[in-house]
């Protein structure tokens, strides 16, 4: 068995956070849970990267002095794809932060954040004919 | 012979604690989602940013675990926050709150 039962678990919780955050974004109204929604997704995707580079009974890939490189190199786990996942965090979050900015600008144009009420206003038809 | 093996490796600490965590993670995105109050979803917001935090450091990526326990636990529901107090239907004034008091 190549894979232990915690990268199994992170596994299946990044699935199921994805599809906690695609089920959001398709059936809630208000906006704001929408964009709340596609952090999760965002969150899962993390994790999924997180978990392909976890190794079972590993140690944290940091060298120390007194440790012999061979059994490092066969006992810690893959860094490449955490490197990748803390950039991927940042911009996560100010990916969020610019759509909850035009969620206000949004708010003060219409008056609503309902997604069905937004469809129905008459207002951005109106935008889009000028 | 396979459940019992199962039954007795999940008894252990190591896979206990993240397993916890696993659910923990879950159990907040559908709490904060399903929330009808839109204040208390933002704080619940931080329940599965904590979790994840708490699950990076399980999974050997400490550094990673740091930079998600500042955005994932304080900056993001700061955020989500400030926009729900700005998109209010009915904005708290601050008379009312030195009224009350």
């Amino acid at each position: 068995m190549s894979f232990s039962i915690v990268q199994c678990g992170s596994l299946l919780t990044a699935a199921l956070l994805m599809i906690i955050g695609l089920v959001a974004l398709v059936y809630l109204d208000n906006v704001v849970k929408k964009i709340i929604g596609a952090a999760f997704i965002g969150d899962g995707v993390n994790l999924l990267l997180i978990s392909l580079g976890y190794r079972a009974n590993g140690i944290t890939y940091i060298l120390l002095q007194d440790m012999n490189v061979t059994n490092f190199l066969g006992q810690a786990s893959y860094p490449l794809p955490f490197a990748l996942v803390l950039t991927s965090i940042v911009i996560g979050a100010s990916t969020l932060a610019v759509m909850l900015a035009l969620s206000v600008v949004l708010y003060k144009r219409h008056g609503t954040l309902s997604a069905s009420a937004l469809l129905n206003d008459k207002k951005i038809g109106e935008d889009n004919n000028e | 012979m396979t459940d019992v093996n199962l039954l007795v490796s999940l008894m252990d600490v190591n896979v206990f604690i993240p397993v916890v965590l696993y659910v923990l993670a879950i159990l907040g995105a559908i709490v904060c989602l399903m929330q009808k109050d839109l204040l208390k979803m933002a704080v619940l917001t931080s329940i599965t940013g904590f979790m994840l935090a708490a699950i990076y450091q399980v999974l050997l990526a400490p550094d990673v675990a740091l930079t998600q326990a500042v955005v994932g636990a304080a900056i993001v529901p700061t955020l989500v926050a400030l926009t729900i107090l700005k998109t209010r239907e009915e904005p708290v004034t601050s008379e009312e709150g030195e009224g009350d008091s």
